[in-house]
C-alpha cells in the first residue's frame, strides 16, 4: 500500500463545501469569448472475486505451487531426429515459484481531474483544450522486485509503473502531449483549432476521430487506437471507449457537400494503442514477457482516410477508406540483450543475449507454466519454443533443438528450465527459475476499405418495428499482419473482413417509464478475435498446442432504462462470445443535483459457460469481476 | 359630457363564444377577425369593448400596471388556464397586468404577418394531409389558414412554422426546480431552427434540393459539464406523417450516430420537466397526433407583448414566488379578446404518459398562449406557458432586419403532479459565444450539419 496520505487529499479535495449552483465560468476577454468547465472524480472497483490477474507477478497461478519439471537430455532432439523411441538423460526437479501471492481488495482507485476550455475567436474560429490529470493512489498488493530478487531488465519490470511506458531502457511518454510519472498522468485528449467557413469544416490539432455506428464493436472506427492503462475496457460500459479513444495530432476536414451527403477527411499522426503496464491491476501482458515497443520507429508516421456518407432515399449510406498503421501492433522474438550468466554455467549470459531470453526469477519456471502462459496469451507453445530457436541459431549453442510434439517440448523446455535454474536442484530436488521471454512490438501498415447502410423500419405506432435502426457495417482489409502464434520472425498476413449488424430501438413499456434503449449487435470477424489476436492461436492448454478456430462472432445486448425524470438511470450491458464466454455488467447512473453524478456498476464476467475458456475472449479478463463506483463533482 | 355606451354587454361575448364553439368559425364575435385586420389593419372591429381591455371587462377592478396575485385572481378566473390560476392561488405566482396591444404588427414578426395577409386563402391539405398551395407545391410562408375554422387547420399553421422567422438561433437558459422551489439543475443550450420551404426572408422560398423537408432543427448544450458538447439534428420532413430524422453527437462516443425519434415524451436532459414533444406546443409531426378538436373560446390573459427584459444587458429575466421566490418568472400579460381551445390526442403514440393536450391560440395570430396536458386518467398532468413580445423598449432595441426582433422571452413547463418546474429564458448571448441570430442562412451551416454538431461537441 503506498499513497494513502495522496488519496486523502485527493478526497479532500473532492469534499470541500461545492454545493451552491453555479455558472461556470465564462465570459469574453480581449474580444474572446471563452468558456470553462470540468470535474473531479474518484473512481474506484472492489474485487468481487478472490481471482488476482494471473499475468501479473503476484496473480501467476504457479505462485507457491510445487511443480515436477521432467527434463531430459534427448538424443533424438540433439541429433535432430525423430527417433520412435526416447534415448537421453532424464534430469528431474520439483520447483515451486517464489511469487508472493497477492490478496487485493481493490482493482481500481482513482482520482481524475478533467477540464475543458473553450475559446471563440471569431465565428469561423475557435479552439477547444481539455486536460486530464489522472492520479493512481495504488491502493493494490503491489510487486516488489526485491521479495523475488527479481533483477530484470527494463524500465518497466521493477516495481510497478501505472502510466508511462515508451521507451523500454527510460520509460516516457509516446503521447507526444502527455506527462506521466509512476502514479499520475497528465495529458490533452483535446487541443484544436477550428475553422468553419459555410459547409467545411477544418480542425487542426490533438482530437479523436471515430466513424461508424456499432458502438463497442469497431468496424469503421479505425482511426484511432485505445489507451487501455486506466481501466481497460471495464469502465461504465455505456460510455464507450470515451476515456479510451487516443486522440493525435491531426488535421480533419469535414465538407458538407448538400443537404443529404459530407465528405470527412483526415491525415493524422501514427498513435499506437497503450496496453496497462506489467503488474498493474488491468495488464493482460503476461508479466513473464519484457516488451520491446519499437514506436521509435513509426513515430512520424501518419495514418490518413476519407469517409463519404449520405442518404439515398430512405437508405443511409456510408464509404470509408483509411490507410493506416494497425494501432494494435504485431508482436515477435527478439534479442534479450541482458547477459546474465545462468547459475554455475559461466559464458552462458552472452549466448543468451543473443537469445529472446534473459534469467530472472520473474520469468517462466517450467513447461507447466509455460504452456499454461501460452494457452492464456493465445500463444503457441510447441512452435514458439521451435522459432525461439530457429530464429535465433544462438540458442542451439546451448544444446536447443527443435522439437516434435508438445511431449518433447516439455522435456526441453523443463531441461532448460533447471539447467538456467541452477543445475544443482537435480540433487536437491529443489528447483528455482526463471527465464523471461523479450518480444518485440513493431507496427505495421494496412489498407481499410469499408462500407455500411441503414435503414429505418416503420410499423405500427409502438410496435417492435416501428422506428427501429437497422445498420450494417463491414470492412475488408486486405493482406493485414497479425501477431504469429510460434512468435517466429515471420508474421501472419491474411485478408480479413470484420462485419456488424446493429439493430436500435427505443421501445415504451409503461405510461409511467421513459422508453428504454435497446441496442444489439452482431459483430463477425474471419481471422481475429476481438482484441486482435489471430485465431489460429485459439484452444492451447497445458496439454496441447492451440487447435485454432474459424471465425469469431460477438453479441452484444445494451439497454437502457431511465427512471421519470432522468435523474436515475438503470443500465445493462452484455457481450457474449459465441464461444462461451460472457460479460455482464448492471450497472445505475445517479444524478442528484446539477453538480454531483454517481454511476455504479457491477461486471460479471464467466469465460467457460459453454466452451473451453481458451477459445473465447473472456478469459482474458475473467478474473476482473468487480464493482465500480465513481462519484463526480462538476464545476 | 360623454356618455360611453357599450354595445354589447357580457353576456353577450359569452353567448357568441359559446355558439362559435359548437360550429366550424373563424375567430372575431361580431365580424371575423382576419377579415377585419385585412379591412383596416385592427382587429378592434371584431371584438367588443369589454374584450379590449382588462379594465372595462373587470368593470374597473383590475387595470394596466396591477398585480395579479393570490388576492384578486378570482375576479379574473375564467380568462386562466386552470394550472395558471393554481399556481398564483396556491403557490405565490403573480402576473403584471398590462393594456392589450393594439397593433397587431407588434404580435408576431412583422413579415411572417405580411405573408399571411398576403397569402390568406391559398392553402389546402393535400391527400396525405399536408399544407400546400393550391397548385400543390409546399406551403409559400406565414399562417396557412388565418381563418382558421377547425383545430388541425391551427395546429397545421403551428407546427409548420415554430418561432416564425425563415431562421433563428436562440441562446437558452434552463432552470429545474423542485417542488420547494430549490434550482436543482442548470443547463445552458443552444436551440437552431431553419425553414428550407415557406422563406419570406431567405433567398428563394424553397431552398433549392430541401424542398422535401420542413424544418431543421438543432439544440446543444455547452453547460453543465456533463453534457456539454452533446447535441442533437432534428430534420423534418415536409410529409407530416413521417417522424424527423434524428442524429446526435453524443461527446463519449466522439462520433455523430443516428438515434430512433419516435419517443418524445423524456426529457432530454435529467431533472427537466420540458419534452421534445412540448416544443413550441407542437413538437411532433402534424398527423403523429389527432383527434383535433375546438373544445372553446373566449378572453385569456396571456404574455403576447412584453417578453423581453430590456433592463438586463444579458436579457435575464427576473424571478418571483414559490418557496424560494425562485419559481416563476415575473411574467406581464395583457387581455387577449379571444383564445381558442383546441384539444389533440397523441394518436401515433399508444404508450405515452400524455392522453390529450389542450392549446390555447390567439384567434389574431395563432400564437400558442398556453397548453396543458392531461394524463390517460383525464388528471391534468403538465402546464406550459410562454411569454412573448417585441424586443423593443423605448429606445432599445434589437433589430431583425428593417424591424424590431419578435420573439419568446420565457417559459415555464410545471409538471402538476411532481410540482417540479423548468424555466426557460431566451438570453442576448451564451457561453461558447453564441449569440442571438434571425433570419441567417449561418444558422444552417453553423448549428445544422453533421460538421456544426462535430465543432459544437468536444
Amino acid at each position: 500500500m503506498k499513497n494513502n496520505n495522496q488519496l486523502a487529499t485527493a478526497i479532500s479535495v473532492i469534499s470541500i463545501g461545492l454545493s451552491s449552483q453555479a455558472w461556470s465560468a465564462n465570459g469574453e476577454l480581449f474580444g474572446i469569448d471563452y468558456s470553462s468547465s470540468g470535474f473531479i472524480r474518484l473512481e474506484a472497483a472492489a474485487k468481487t472475486v478472490g481471482e488476482e490477474n494471473p499475468f501479473n507477478q503476484r496473480g501467476n497461478v504457479f505462485n507457491g505451487v510445487a511443480i515436477d519439471r521432467d527434463g531430459g537430455l534427448n538424443a533424438g532432439t540433439l541429433l535432430g531426429l525423430n527417433l520412435p523411441f526416447s534415448v537421453g538423460l532424464p534430469l528431474t526437479d520439483t520447483a515451486t515459484r517464489n511469487g508472493e501471492q497477492a490478496n487485493n481488495d481493490f482493482n481500481f482507485t482513482q482520482v481524475r481531474l478533467e477540464n475543458t476550455v473553450q475559446l471563440r475567436f471569431s465565428d469561423n474560429w475557435s479552439a477547444t483544450a481539455k486536460i486530464r490529470g489522472i492520479f493512481d493512489a495504488a491502493q493494490y498488493d503491489e510487486f516488489d522486485p526485491n521479495s523475488v530478487n527479481s533483477n530484470a531488465a527494463g524500465f518497466l519490470y521493477g516495481e510497478p509503473n501505472y502510466f508511462e511506458y515508451d521507451d523500454y531502457e527510460t520509460g516516457g511518454e509516446q503521447n507526444r502531449l502527455e506527462v506521466a510519472g509512476d502514479n499520475y498522468m497528465v495529458d490533452f485528449p483535446s487541443l484544436y483549432i477550428d475553422y468553419q467557413n459555410g459547409p467545411i469544416l477544418v480542425r487542426a490539432g490533438n482530437q479523436q476521430i471515430a466513424w461508424g455506428q456499432a458502438l463497442f464493436f469497431r468496424v469503421m472506427d479505425v482511426a484511432n487506437g485505445l489507451d487501455l492503462r486506466r481501466h481497460l475496457i471495464l469502465d461504465f460500459a455505456s460510455e464507450e471507449y470515451a476515456d479510451e479513444r487516443i486522440s493525435s495530432p491531426a488535421v480533419r476536414v469535414s465538407y458538407q457537400l448538400n443537404a443529404s451527403w459530407e465528405l470527412d477527411m483526415f491525415a493524422q499522426a501514427f498513435q499506437p494503442t497503450i496496453y496497462a503496464n506489467p503488474n498493474t491491476p488491468y495488464n493482460v501482458i503476461p508479466s513473464q514477457f519484457t516488451v520491446h515497443d519499437r514506436y521509435s520507429d513509426a513515430n512520424e508516421k501518419i495514418n490518413s482516410g476519407f469517409r463519404l456518407k449520405g442518404n439515398i432515399g430512405d437508405f443511409g449510406l456510408q464509404f470509408m477508406y483509411t490507410n493506416r498503421y494497425n494501432p494494435d501492433g504485431v508482436i515477435r522474438w527478439t534479442a534479450s540483450n541482458v547477459n546474465r550468466d545462468a547459475p554455475g554455467i559461466p559464458g552462458s549470459g552472452l549466448i543468451l543475449s543473443q537469445t529472446p531470453l534473459e534469467i530472472d526469477p520473474t520469468g517462466v519456471w517450467s513447461a507447466e507454466e509455460w504452456f499454461t502462459y501460452a494457452g492464456m496469451a493465445r500463444l503457441d507453445g510447441v512452435e514458439g519454443l521451435n522459432k525461439l530457436i530457429t530464429d535465433f541459431p544462438a540458442s542451439q549453442l546451448l544444446l536447443a533443438r527443435p522439437v516434435n510434439g508438445i511431449d518433447a517440448a516439455k522435456e526441453e523446455l523443463d531441461l532448460f528450465f533447471i539447467l538456467t535454474g541452477g543445475a544443482g536442484s537435480v540433487i536437491t530436488g529443489n528447483g528455482m527459475g526463471g527465464l523471461r521471454g523479450h518480444i518485440e512490438r513493431e507496427y505495421k501498415r494496412e489498407d481499410v476499405f469499408g462500407t455500411g447502410f441503414s435503414y429505418i423500419f416503420s410499423g405500427e405506432p409502438g410496435s417492435w418495428l416501428d422506428q427501429l435502426i437497422l445498420n450494417f457495417e463491414v470492412s475488408f482489409t486486405p493482406d493485414r499482419v497479425f501477431t504469429s502464434p510460434d512468435l517466429g520472425q515471420d508474421y501472419l498476413v491474411e485478408d480479413e473482413y470484420i462485419s456488424a449488424l446493429v439493430l436500435e430501438k427505443y421501445q415504451r413499456f409503461s405510461r409511467e417509464f421513459p422508453a428504454t434503449y435497446f441496442v444489439f449487435q452482431w459483430m463477425h470477424r474471419t481471422e481475429s478475435d476481438l482484441f486482435g489476436r489471430h485465431l489460429s492461436g485459439m484452444g492451447g492448454t497445458s496439454n496441447n498446442a492451440p487447435t485454432g478456430v474459424d471465425g469469431w462472432d460477438g453479441l452484444v445486448l445494451a439497454l437502457q432504462q431511465p427512471f421519470p425524470g432522468l435523474v436515475w438511470r438503470a443500465d445493462l450491458s452484455v457481450l457474449y462470445d459465441t464461444r462461451g464466454g460472457i460479460f455482464v455488467q448492471p450497472a445505475l447512473k445517479w444524478k442528484p443535483s446539477g453538480n454531483w453524478n454517481v454511476e455504479a456498476f457491477y461486471t460479471y464476467i464467466d469465460d467457460d459457460i459453454s466452451s473451453d475458456a481458451n477459445v473465447n475472449i473472456m478469459q482474458t479478463f475473467d478474473w476482473a469481476e468487480e464493482f465500480g463506483l465513481r462519484v463526480a463533482y462538476q464545476f | 359630457m360623454v356618455f360611453h355606451i357599450k354595445r354589447f354587454d357580457r353576456n353577450y361575448a359569452r353567448r357568441q363564444f359559446l355558439k362559435k364553439t359548437a360550429g366550424l368559425a373563424v375567430g372575431g364575435l361580431l365580424m371575423p377577425v382576419w377579415k377585419a385586420m385585412a379591412n383596416n389593419g385592427d382587429f378592434a372591429p371584431a371584438y367588443p369593448d369589454e374584450l379590449l381591455s382588462i379594465d372595462e371587462y373587470t368593470k374597473g377592478k383590475l387595470k394596466a400596471g396591477d398585480y395579479i396575485d393570490a388576492s384578486n385572481v378570482d375576479i379574473v378566473k375564467d380568462l386562466l388556464e386552470p394550472v395558471k390560476y393554481y399556481q398564483i392561488k396556491e403557490m405565490g405566482r403573480r402576473l403584471r397586468l398590462r393594456e392589450t396591444t393594439r397593433d397587431i404588427m407588434k404580435l408576431s414578426p412583422w413579415e411572417y404577418l405580411e405573408a399571411s395577409f398576403k397569402n390568406r386563402g391559398q392553402a389546402k391539405f393535400d391527400d396525405k394531409g399536408n399544407v400546400v398551395t393550391l397548385d400543390g407545391q409546399p406551403w409559400i410562408g406565414g399562417m396557412p389558414f388565418p381563418d382558421a375554422k377547425n383545430g388541425l387547420e391551427l395546429f397545421a399553421g403551428l407546427t409548420m412554422s415554430w418561432g416564425r422567422h425563415d431562421a433563428s438561433f436562440y441562446a437558452i437558459r434552463e432552470y429545474d426546480l423542485s417542488r420547494e422551489g430549490k434550482v436543482n439543475y442548470q443547463y445552458e443550450n443552444g436551440w437552431a431552427e431553419y425553414a428550407p420551404t415557406g422563406r419570406l426572408v431567405l433567398p428563394d422560398v424553397y431552398w433549392k434540393g430541401h424542398e422535401d423537408k420542413l424544418r431543421y432543427q438543432s439544440v446543444f448544450f455547452s453547460e453543465p459539464d456533463s453534457v456539454r458538447g452533446t447535441s442533437y439534428l432534428n430534420i423534418w420532413h415536409y410529409d407530416q406523417n413521417k417522424f424527423p430524422e434524428l442524429y446526435g453527437y453524443i461527446p463519449d462516443f466522439k462520433r455523430i450516430r443516428r438515434f430512433p425519434t419516435d419517443q418524445r415524451f423524456e426529457p432530454l436532459v435529467p431533472g427537466s420537466s420540458l419534452y421534445l414533444s412540448d416544443a413550441w406546443a407542437a413538437g411532433d409531426p402534424l398527423h403523429t397526433w389527432g383527434n383535433y378538436k375546438i373544445v372553446s373560446r373566449g378572453p385569456m390573459l396571456a404574455g403576447v407583448s412584453g417578453g423581453w427584459n430590456s433592463a438586463s444587458e444579458s436579457w435575464a429575466h427576473t424571478t418571483h414566488g414559490g418557496p424560494k421566490g425562485e419559481t416563476f418568472w415575473d411574467t406581464d400579460v395583457e387581455l387577449v379578446p379571444e383564445a381558442i381551445a383546441v384539444d389533440a390526442e397523441p394518436t401515433g403514440f399508444p404508450r405515452a404518459p400524455v392522453g390529450k393536450k389542450r392549446v390555447w391560440f390567439d384567434a389574431r395570430t395563432q400564437l400558442p398562449l398556453g397548453m396543458v396536458s392531461f394524463d390517460r386518467r383525464g388528471e391534468i398532468f403538465r402546464s406550459f406557458d410562454g411569454a412573448y413580445g417585441l424586443y423593443e423598449d423605448g429606445d432599445k432595441r434589437v433589430m431583425d432586419g428593417k424591424h424590431p426582433y419578435w420573439s419568446w422571452g420565457h417559459v415555464h413547463a410545471f409538471d402538476v403532479q411532481t410540482g417540479q418546474m423548468t424555466r426557460l429564458e431566451q438570453m442576448a448571448s451564451m457561453s461558447g459565444g453564441h449569440k442571438m441570430m434571425v433570419n441567417s442562412q449561418d444558422i444552417y451551416d453553423r448549428y445544422l450539419t453533421n460538421g456544426a454538431l462535430r465543432r459544437l461537441g468536444n
